[in-house]
C-alpha cells in the first residue's frame, strides 16, 4: 500500500518535444558501398586508444586494431577485411573536438550484414553462464545506448537481480531502437535471457514509452506466444523527455532512487539498450563480434529519412552517397540525438567523419546560429530540470570558476539532458558550461589525488634518505669502534711484548 | 594575599592555554595551506618544499602566488583561506611534462637520484639511469645537476574536451 502511494507521488518532470521533422521508416536498410572505415583513436567518453597495427598491415574482419590506453579493456575492432591506410595522419571529428584517426581501406567495397535470426528450436537456457560471459568479452560488447560501458563489466557488477531492457528512446524523432524491436524482437529478448542467465538475475523487464501502442501490442503478443519468453515483463514510461535516462526509468518503473554516485548495478539492476542485446545474441550464438549498429538518419529537408545498419567506422560521405543525398546540400551534421547529440566541429571533412559506436543518429541540417543574450532570471531552466538543479545559478558559479560553490555541489546529478538549454529564452549554453565544469572538477580531483600520491613518494624518499644517512653513520661508527679496538689490541700486544722482552 | 596569588595562578594558566591554542592554530593553518599545495616538492617557490613554503605563507613571509605547479587554483584557494588578495601567478603554469634520460649519454653518477623529490629515477652507481614516467612531476630539478646534460623535457599531451562557454554580454 505504502509502495503504491509513494509511486503516485513521484512527479515525472520532463517535456514533450515535437520538432517538425520526419521520422525514419521502421525498416532497416543495409549500407552497400564502403570506401573507407575511419576509427578515431579516442571515443566519446574521452578514452584514448593505441593502435596495435601498423600502416600497410592487412587486417581481418573482427581483428583488434587498437586498445584503450587507460586499460578499461576497451578495444577497437576492424569491421571489414582490409589494409591499414593511415594512422594519426588525418583528424576525425568526435563531438566537440577532432582527434587523430586510423583508416582502413576495405579489400572489397561491397558490404553485407551477417543476419542471424533466432531459431525457435534453440534452447536458450542450455547455454552455460561462463560461456555466455566469455563470448560477451570476446565480442567486445559495449552499451550502444551511449554509455559505452562494457557489458561484461556490468555483469560482473554486484548482485544483479533484475535485467532491464531499455527501449524508451526518449530522444525526439529518433527511432532506431523501435526499428530494432520490429526487426529483431526475438533476438533482443534472447539476448536479454542470455544476460539474465549470465548475471544470475531473476527478472527481465522491457521498458517502452507508453504512447507506442502498436509496438507494445506487438511485443506482448510475441512474448505470450513464445514459451521461452513467457516470463518477460513489460513496463512503460510517459512520453516525456528524458524518461529514457537510466535514473528516470529506475525512479519511475522500479521506485528506486539513485544518488549521483550510484549506478543501477548498485541496486541490483542491469540496464541494457535493446540493440546491445542483439549484439549479445549474435556473439553468444554465432561468435560474431560487435561491429555494426543501427542508427537513424534524418533532418531538415531530408525526403526519405532511414534507419540504417552499418559497420562502426563508416563515413558520413558513404552514408550520404548511399542515401543519394547531395553532400553540397548538407550544411550541418549532428551526431547523436536532437537533445543530447553534438554538432561535429565545422570544417572537418565528411570523408573523415565516422559513425561512432555511441552514435544513435546522424542528423542533418538542424544547426542554427542562435543569438545569445544575458540571463533574465526567468527561472524556466529551473522549472525544466528533471533532477531539480538550479541551472542559472550553476552557470554563474562555473563561469566564475567557483567550483567549491554550493550550487555546483550536485553537479554530478546533471545528466546533460539539455532541457535547460532547450527552454532558455536567452539561448545560453548552460549544458556546455556544465560539461566544462565537470571536466574541471574532475581535473582538480585528479590533481589532488596525484598530489597525495607524489607526497607519499616524497615522504618515503625523505625517510629513505634519513635511514641511509643513519645507516652510513652507524657503519662509520662501527668501523671507528673496530679500528679503535684493533688499535687498543695492538697497543696491548705491544705492551705485552715489551713487558716480556723487558 | 591569597586572592592575589590565585589571580596570578589563573592568569598564568590562561596564558599557558592561550599559548598552546595559538600554537596549534598556527600549526593548523600550516597544515591547511599545505593541503592546498600540490606537494610536488619541486622548490620552484624558492623554498625547499611545499611544507616550508606553507610555513612561510602562514607567518606572512611569502606571497601566495609563488607555487608554480599550483597555478591559479592554488592562488585562489590560498587567497580565500587567508583573506588575502588574489594575485597573478609569479611564474606561468607549465603544461604537464616529464623528463627522460638519454641512456647512452648517462655516466651513472647518481646525482639526479639524490635530488629527485618523488624518487622516480632508477639506477645505481656507474649504471645507466631511467625515469619512471608515471611518477615524474617534471620539476626539472634533476636537469640542473646532471654533469653531462643528458636529461630532456618531454611535453605530455592534455586531453581537454570542453572549453568554458563564452557569453558575450555587452
Ligand atoms: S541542469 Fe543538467 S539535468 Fe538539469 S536540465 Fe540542464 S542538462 Fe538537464
Ligand atoms: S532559462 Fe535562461 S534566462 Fe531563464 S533563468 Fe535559466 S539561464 Fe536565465
Ligand atoms: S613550488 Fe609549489 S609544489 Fe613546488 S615546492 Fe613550492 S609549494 Fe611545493
Ligand atoms: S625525474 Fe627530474 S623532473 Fe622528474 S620528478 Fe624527478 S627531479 Fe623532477
Ligand atoms: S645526473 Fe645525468 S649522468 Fe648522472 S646519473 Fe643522472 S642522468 Fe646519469
Amino acid at each position: 500500500m505504502l509502495k503504491k502511494l509513494l509511486k503516485q507521488n513521484i512527479k515525472t518532470k520532463g517535456l514533450q518535444i515535437k520538432p517538425g521533422l520526419k521520422a525514419a521508416s521502421l525498416d532497416i536498410a543495409q549500407i552497400s558501398d564502403i570506401n573507407s572505415l575511419v576509427y578515431p583513436l579516442e571515443d566519446a567518453k574521452l578514452n584514448t586508444y593505441i593502435p596495435t597495427v601498423s600502416i600497410g598491415d592487412k587486417v581481418k574482419k573482427g581483428q583488434v586494431i587498437a586498445e584503450a590506453e587507460n586499460a578499461h579493456g576497451l578495444k577497437i575492432l576492424a569491421a571489414l577485411d582490409g589494409v591499414i591506410e593511415t594512422i594519426d595522419e588525418v583528424k576525425a571529428p568526435l563531438p566537440q573536438k577532432i582527434t587523430p584517426a586510423l583508416i582502413i581501406k576495405p579489400d572489397n567495397k561491397k558490404y553485407w550484414f551477417d543476419d542471424v535470426f533466432f531459431n525457435i528450436d534453440v534452447k536458450l537456457d542450455e547455454y552455460p553462464k561462463e560461456m555466455i560471459f566469455e563470448k560477451i568479452v570476446q565480442a567486445n560488447i559495449q552499451g550502444l545506448g551511449g554509455g559505452l560501458f562494457l557489458s561484461a563489466k556490468k555483469i560482473l557488477g554486484s548482485n544483479i537481480e533484475h535485467i532491464v531492457l531499455n527501449a524508451v528512446e526518449c530522444e525526439p524523432i529518433l527511432n532506431c531502437d523501435e526499428a530494432v524491436l520490429y526487426n529483431y524482437l526475438a533476438e533482443v529478448l534472447a539476448g536479454g535471457i542470455f544476460l539474465k542467465n549470465a548475471a544470475k538475475a531473476k527478472t527481465i523487464t522491457i521498458v517502452l514509452k507508453e504512447n507506442k501502442k502498436d509496438l507494445i501490442n506487438h511485443i506482448s503478443h510475441f512474448v505470450k506466444n513464445n514459451e521461452q519468453f513467457n516470463g518477460i515483463n513489460l513496463a512503460t514510461v510517459p512520453d516525456l523527455y528524458p524518461s529514457g535516462a537510466e535514473k528516470e526509468i529506475l525512479k519511475h518503473v522500479f521506485n528506486t532512487k539513485l544518488t549521483s554516485a550510484q549506478h543501477a548495478t548498485d541496486h541490483g539492476f542491469l540496464m541494457q539498450n535493446v540493440m546491445t542485446c542483439v549484439s549479445i545474441f549474435r556473439a553468444v550464438t554465432c561468435d560474431l563480434p560487435q561491429l555494426e549498429r543501427v542508427f537513424s538518419v534524418f533532418g531538415k529537408n531530408i525526403e526519405s529519412p532511414t534507419n540504417l545498419v552499418a559497420p562502426i567506422g563508416v563515413t558520413v560521405e558513404d552514408i550520404l552517397a548511399f542515401l543519394k543525398i547531395d553532400s553540397n546540400k548538407v550544411d550541418s551534421i549532428r551526431i547523436g540525438g536532437l537533445m543530447m547529440g553534438e554538432d561535429i566541429v565545422k570544417g572537418t571533412s565528411r570523408k573523415h567523419s565516422a559513425l561512432l559506436k555511441s552514435s544513435n543518429g546522424i542528423i542533418l541540417n538542424t544547426y542554427e546560429d542562435k543569438e545569445v543574450s544575458e540571463c533574465i532570471n526567468c527561472g524556466e531552466c529551473v522549472k525544466a530540470c528533471p533532477v531539480d538543479l538550479v541551472p542559472n545559478k550553476m552557470f554563474k558559479a562555473a563561469q566564475a570558476d567557483d567550483f567549491n560553490s554550493s550550487y555546483l555541489k550536485n553537479l554530478s546529478e546533471c545528466m546533460n539532458c539539455n532541457l535547460c538549454n532547450y527552454v532558455c529564452p536567452s539561448n545560453i549554453d548552460l549544458v556546455g558550461m556544465f560539461k566544462y565544469a565537470k571536466q574541471q572538477k574532475a581535473m582538480i580531483q585528479e590533481e589532488q589525488k596525484r598530489a597525495e600520491y607524489i607526497n607519499n613518494l616524497t615522504q618515503k624518499k625523505i625517510e629513505r634518505t634519513k635511514f641511509e644517512k643513519q645507516e652510513k653513520e652507524r657503519i662509520k661508527q662501527e668501523r671507528k669502534l673496530a679500528r679503535q679496538k684493533r688499535l687498543e689490541e695492538k697497543q696491548k700486544k705491544e705492551q705485552e711484548t715489551n713487558e716480556t722482552t723487558a | 594575599m591569597i586572592y592575589l596569588f590565585l589571580l596570578i595562578l589563573t592568569i598564568a594558566i590562561l596564558l599557558l592555554i592561550a599559548d598552546k591554542f595559538l600554537k596549534t592554530s598556527e600549526n593548523e593553518l600550516v597544515t591547511k595551506i599545505n593541503d592546498i599545495l600540490p606537494q610536488t616538492q619541486c622548490g620552484q617557490c624558492d623554498y625547499p618544499g611545499c611544507k616550508p613554503y606553507a610555513e612561510a605563507v602562514a607567518n606572512g613571509e611569502a606571497e601566495i602566488n609563488k607555487c608554480q605547479p599550483g597555478g591559479e587554483r592554488v592562488i585562489k584557494e590560498l587567497a580565500e583561506l587567508l583573506g588575502r588578495e588574489v594575485l597573478d601567478p609569479a611564474k606561468e603554469k607549465k603544461t604537464p611534462q616529464v623528463v627522460v634520460i638519454d641512456e647512452d649519454k648517462c655516466i651513472g653518477c647518481t646525482k639526479c637520484i639524490q635530488v629527485c623529490p618523488p624518487d622516480c629515477i632508477i639506477g645505481a652507481v656507474k649504471k645507466m639511469h631511467t625515469v619512471v614516467e608515471k611518477d615524474c612531476t617534471g620539476c626539472e630539478l634533476c636537469i640542473e645537476v646532471c654533469p653531462v646534460d643528458c636529461i630532456d623535457i618531454v611535453q605530455l599531451k592534455q586531453s581537454f574536451k570542453y572549453k568554458k562557454v563564452k557569453v558575450n554580454i555587452d
